[in-house]
């Protein structure tokens, strides 16, 4: 039997020759896939995986379990008879790896029901690991029906509160999950806020990243700023650093209808706004929806922002925790730095929920 | 909409940005021979109801108003809507022809458990309630001190005349009402629930709230009727029962794809409520609303809740399309 610290150093050598042995590993062909079915934008698909190479680079795997004293060999004897089924989701590329290694790692039976938006990577890498070791125990599908009758105990999904009720009752009309004594890990956070009290280039480049990487979709993306910077001060730099945003990433893309529309409204009642390739930054109250439109407030106290938005908010982004008042903040799980918003740490919170510390607390 | 086009600069703005980024074609500004009026109801461009919040919506320019509505913020520093109604006469005609197309007004005591009119002069609803109490000669129709027992002796004089008896109130109230006080009302009442369920303390479908206003007041789940009206509107809606809301002729209901507004759905689709209510001629009758809703090809529909706001930027697992 692995140690967790074992099956770590496993998967983080897998992953890594899955990244750079591209061609033999299947990456390519699986980027290829994803690409060319139109499922994401190359550069956004490029990102995704270098963070994870990144990640594998810095040890991560390894310094998530050490987050973790509890771990022992022992919780992954005990957990190789648990199984937990993860529907992953599919809004960006690879939004489910964390999930999946977070199973992995910890020993426990991975059921993945892979989502038909990001039908290649994920399988991708699974197939991979397959072939390289028997460690773990690996089964997925795009078919949700192909587990039924399975009664899983344990599932998690990320999604919204509303559709959780119906999911359920579908699960447990198939029998996916059990009737009784299921147990599960829900997120449904939608959306980050960024916190703009200075302003310099490298600022401004932080920022656009934050709005319009994956065009907005995302939990982490900056849906919100609250600054004490009028947008109309800012507008000529931002639409600048953009344009140099768009020529590195590809873009800008169609702007959506309700984009237009909304940015029709906004010019009939005077409200301001400036248009960044397909994304929309304006003042007002916010009241959209849309991932292409990102709302410029001036600035609140955390409590009022975090009030506000409820569970539905994912993270407070900060320029720094510089000074001795924000000391207090870096332990706060809801608060991180601007410039991490897309390239967040493998072990980091999803509604604030570590999944492996969820998956071993069992 | 010649008129809006021409009265309302809001609504006129808003159709040239439309008509900018060629989401309308030109005629849509009655510029060509092909007049607009002659429009299909379900293809009118709607205003989005915030434009109620974020600008002044009027079309009598320097003609002042009479009235003047106000939503009601659900926090003590939100920016509530404003209807700036021109002629009071207006309303109160839409309000008595409206209601009386589905209901006896002769023959009905209205009792309201709500605030009374003096602590909310800036609601329309509560401003039309006020009118149906007025319009009662027998004088036994009233705003009911909320948090406080149905007087037993109202009750039999009601059944005493005759009259049937009809209780307003926001759904929440309703409910308090009945879990805490007993009850005994005529068999023939009517409860008329107001919304209001996103400010009560359990999570609660319409079909759950009305059966236990029914349970609470004695009566069955069909006497448990639904008024749909907003501020940003002179016109309402009614269910008598069955969760269906019918509307009174000069007001009408298109169901608006959520990623294009500008685009009906299918009957039996899910999507934004759109009104045309024709009573708001001094404001804007086009109204895209936030509330999610489906409609039959009879015209009748059902309200399904807001429309949440930010569902389509995080993680979100659908089994239907997944």
């Amino acid at each position: 039997m692995q140690t967790m610290h074992e099956l770590a150093e496993i998967l983080q050598k897998i992953i890594m020759d899955w990244i750079t042995k591209s061609n033999e590993s299947g990456l390519d062909e699986a980027i290829y896939s994803t690409i060319n079915d139109g499922y994401f934008a190359k550069s956004d698909v490029e990102h995704a995986i270098e963070q994870l190479k990144l990640s594998v680079q810095r040890q991560e795997l390894t310094e998530w379990i050490n987050q973790h004293s509890a771990i022992s060999s022992e919780n992954v004897k005990k957990n190789n008879s648990r199984r937990v089924l993860c529907l992953h989701a599919g809004n960006l590329p690879l939004v489910g790896l964390q999930d999946m290694i977070a199973v992995l790692l910890s020993g426990v039976r991975y059921y993945g029901k892979i989502s038909r938006k990001d039908p290649y990577l994920i399988p991708s890498l699974l197939k991979y690991i397959q072939i390289q070791t028997t460690k773990f125990h690996i089964r997925f599908s795009l078919d949700i029906t192909d587990f039924s009758n399975e009664n899983f105990q344990e599932w998690m999904f990320a999604g919204s509160e509303e559709s959780l009720e119906s999911l359920r009752f579908a699960l447990e009309k198939e029998s996916i999950i059990s009737a009784y004594n299921q147990r599960s890990l829900i997120r449904i956070a939608h959306f980050s806020v960024a916190i703009i009290d200075r302003w310099d280039p490298i600022i401004c480049s932080d920022l656009v990243e934050s709005m319009l990487r994956y065009r907005g979709k995302g939990c982490r993306s900056v849906a919100v700023i609250y600054s004490n910077f009028n947008l109309n001060d800012l507008t000529e730099e931002l639409i600048a650093e953009s344009e140099r945003w768009f020529k590195i990433n590809g873009g800008p893309h169609i702007v959506s209808t309700t984009v237009q529309i909304r940015s029709a409204y906004n010019d009939a009642v005077g409200i301001n706004q400036v248009q960044l390739g397909s994304s929309l930054v304006q003042e007002g109250i916010v009241s959209n929806d849309d991932p292409g439109i990102i709302y410029w407030q001036p600035i609140m106290n955390l409590n009022e922002i975090e009030m506000q938005f409820g569970q539905q908010l994912q993270q407070i982004y900060f320029l720094n925790f510089g000074n001795e008042n924000d000391a207090k903040l870096v332990d706060n799980w809801k608060y991180d730095l601007l410039k991490n918003a897309q390239c967040p740490a493998l072990w980091w919170r999803p509604d604030g929920i570590d999944v492996l510390n969820w998956i071993m607390s069992n | 909409m010649m008129y809006q086009v021409e009265h309302n600069q809001i609504y006129k703005k808003y159709l040239e940005g439309l008509q900018k980024r060629n989401l309308i074609p030109f005629d849509e500004l009655g510029n060509s021979s092909k007049s607009a009026s002659n429009k299909n109801c379900d293809h009118i461009p709607l205003l989005p109801i915030e434009a109620f919040r974020d600008s002044k919506v009027y079309t009598l320019g320097e003609i002042p108003h009479e009235l003047e509505f106000l939503s009601s913020g659900t926090t003590s520093n939100a920016v509530r809507s404003r209807h700036y109604v021109a002629y009071k006469s207006q309303y109160e005609a839409s309000i008595f022809n409206g209601f009386g197309l589905f209901y006896d007004l002769n023959n009905l005591i209205i009792l309201a458990y709500t605030p009374g009119y003096n602590s909310n002069p800036n609601s329309s609803l509560i401003w039309m309630l006020n009118a149906l109490i007025k319009r009662d000669k027998t004088g036994l129709s009233r705003f009911l001190e909320v948090g406080k027992p149905l007087d037993d002796d109202l009750i039999r004089s009601i059944s005493a005349i005759g009259k049937k008896l009809m209780i307003f109130g926001a759904a929440f109230g309703l409910i308090e009402i009945a879990e805490n006080f007993q009850i005994n009302l005529p068999p023939d009442s009517i409860i008329m629930e107001t919304g209001g369920m996103k400010t009560y303390r359990k999570e609660m479908t319409r079909e759950q709230m009305h059966k236990s206003l029914a349970r609470g007041f004695g009566l069955t789940t069909d006497q448990i009727h639904s008024e749909y009206g907003m501020t940003e509107l002179l016109s309402q809606a009614y269910s008598l029962g069955d969760n269906w809301f019918r509307t009174p002729p000069w007001m009408q209901v298109s169901i608006r794809n959520r990623l294009n507004p500008l685009r009906p759905v299918d009957d039996g689709q899910e999507g934004l409520i759109g009104i045309i209510d024709l009573a708001n001629w001094a404001s804007c009758p086009f109204v895209l609303t936030g509330d999610l809703g489906v409609k039959r090809n009879d015209g009748a529909f059902q309200v399904l809740g807001r429309a949440n706001k930010y569902h389509l930027r995080g993680c979100n697992f659908l089994l239907e399309v997944d």
